[in-house]
């Protein structure tokens, strides 16, 4: 039997009761939150863009603890007081508490944190850093298996890190013919198993069952803002990947 | 158990155990120690175990419709496979058998497992076939449509284990029975063992139309498991 839910119902930071894939925050000072998860809300609640209409207190909080310009777009800030329900693509999502760390997480898969802590850009294309102290949502597709290093992951299936292991990658260069190829296929959309992300080091890996990557237009910015500082051959180069690249996708 | 659920979407397999593994290209999750990837049957890649392809069978697989891009893992290690978030579900042959699925279906199998590519509405090595001449083709080619692949089917014979993927989980149905099973096509996955499936249509020109949708199913007969998922999407 299902139950409809009143406020009474949802107590606290937690999973909506029986279900991995909603959440609810019990909202009493400022988060940020991605654009498009909120489902749902009981209260006065506010949502204001972090581009404009910000004023005052708020505006200096996200000066201090967004250093992310790529996806400033994609982030508001929820303020106000009530219950606040999240959803995203029916993952299951949870919450992760951060004592005076940093984790590192696919933009993709952060969908809230408490101001306390500063989201910074990784220099890992597609991931965002958070540091200090503070709760974070993440969402996951199927739960997430915690791994420790050393160990080799697919960029589609990781979620994130904590503390240092040091990412890197690794190619499986022996049939891996040319750099040229391992390039073409740096950007996830076709992921076989020659390309991983090499973990070494102390720490916490997060892994979902792998997914494919839908919003690619973190990674697309990302291009774009280094294109003004190449050379002739090299915008060339790049020119000749993608059309062929397009050209592949075409065939299926 | 060769293979062991980490949870609903993934599996993991220890290589020093399972001996080479199998599987889709893109399903490798993460894995621990030193294992090696490299492309399953493709020419040059030579004296691999259960590697009996060669590049003229992969073009005729390629021209079935029935052919997935594959990876062998090798080596020492723990491998944990997933793919795309899909409900994963582990057949256990150890004691030898025939399963049948579609390559789009399978996540991953034990190297010492021979796969074959059979016509998708015959029994496995048992009585009768697809049934020959037009009628066979005929019935062939509806399956072909309804399952959305083709009118092939993969074939793993033999002792391992094996791995199936589905949308919404999986739920085995045991064949044998004093009646025969009806399965939704979309909703088919597998069948274990000399399982004969045959498409029923209930569809006729007075009703054409009017038939609620569910006018197309397979009819399961003979002694094995007929694995299906709660969901018509296709893979």
């Amino acid at each position: 039997m299902s139950v409809v839910l009143n406020p009474s119902h949802l107590v606290g930071n937690d999973n909506v009761p029986g279900n991995n894939y909603a959440y609810c925050i019990d909202l009493q000072s400022p988060w940020f939150l991605s654009k498009g998860a909120m489902i749902a809300y009981y209260g006065q609640i506010q949502f204001t863009a972090l581009t404009h209409g910000l004023q005052g207190q708020l505006l200096q909080m996200v000066a201090h603890q967004f250093s992310a310009p790529l996806y400033l777009g994609d982030y508001v800030v929820a303020e106000g007081y009530g219950k606040l329900i999240l959803g995203d693509r029916g993952y299951d999502i949870n919450s992760y508490d951060l004592d005076d760390g940093n984790l590192t997480i696919r933009a993709a898969n952060l969908l809230a944190f408490e101001p306390g802590l500063s989201l910074n850009q990784s220099i890992v294309p597609g991931f965002l850093t958070l540091i200090g102290t503070g709760k974070f949502l993440a969402s996951s597709n199927g739960p997430v298996i915690f791994a420790e290093p050393p160990l080799r992951v697919d960029p589609e299936a990781l979620v994130g890190w904590a503390d240092c292991p040091s990412p890197s990658h690794h190619f499986d260069e022996s049939w891996v013919t040319g750099f040229v190829a391992a390039g073409a296929r740096m950007f996830g959309v076709q992921s076989g198993e020659e390309r991983q992300f090499d973990f070494t080091g102390a720490g916490t890996v997060l892994i979902q069952s792998s997914e494919k990557v839908i919003d690619d237009s973190s990674v697309v910015r990302m291009i774009e803002g280094q294109l003004p500082g190449l050379t002739n051959s090299g915008l060339q180069r790049i020119n000749h990947a993608v059309s062929s690249q397009l050209q592949q996708q075409q065939q299926f | 158990m060769t293979f062991t659920k980490v949870n609903s979407k993934v599996v993991r397999v220890d290589l020093n155990q399972s001996g080479p593994v199998v599987a889709r290209r893109g399903a490798m999750l993460f894995y621990t120690g030193t294992v090696h990837f490299s492309p399953h049957q493709v020419p040059g890649a030579g004296g691999m175990p259960g590697g009996m392809g060669g590049i003229v069978s992969m073009a005729g697989r390629m021209m079935q419709g029935e052919h997935e891009a594959t990876m062998v893992a090798q080596g020492n290690g723990v491998v944990h496979y997933g793919f795309r978030g899909l409900e994963t579900h582990i057949v256990d042959m150890s004691a030898g058998g025939e399963l049948r699925v579609e390559a789009s279906r399978l996540l991953a199998h034990t190297s010492g497992l021979q796969s074959a590519v059979v016509q998708a509405s015959a029994a496995p090595a048992a009585a009768g076939g697809g049934g020959g001449g037009l009628l066979g083709a005929l019935r062939g080619a509806a399956t072909g449509m309804v399952t959305g692949t083709g009118m092939f089917t993969t074939q793993l014979s033999g002792y391992g284990a094996a791995v199936l993927l589905a949308h919404g989980g999986i739920i085995e149905l045991q064949v044998g029975g004093p009646a025969p099973v009806f399965v939704d096509p979309q909703s088919f996955v597998a069948a274990l063992g000399p399982v004969r499936t045959d498409l029923k249509s209930t569809m006729s020109w007075r009703n054409a139309g009017r038939t609620g949708g569910e006018s197309l199913q397979l009819e399961c007969t003979g002694q094995g498991i007929v694995y299906v998922q709660a969901s018509e999407e296709k893979l």
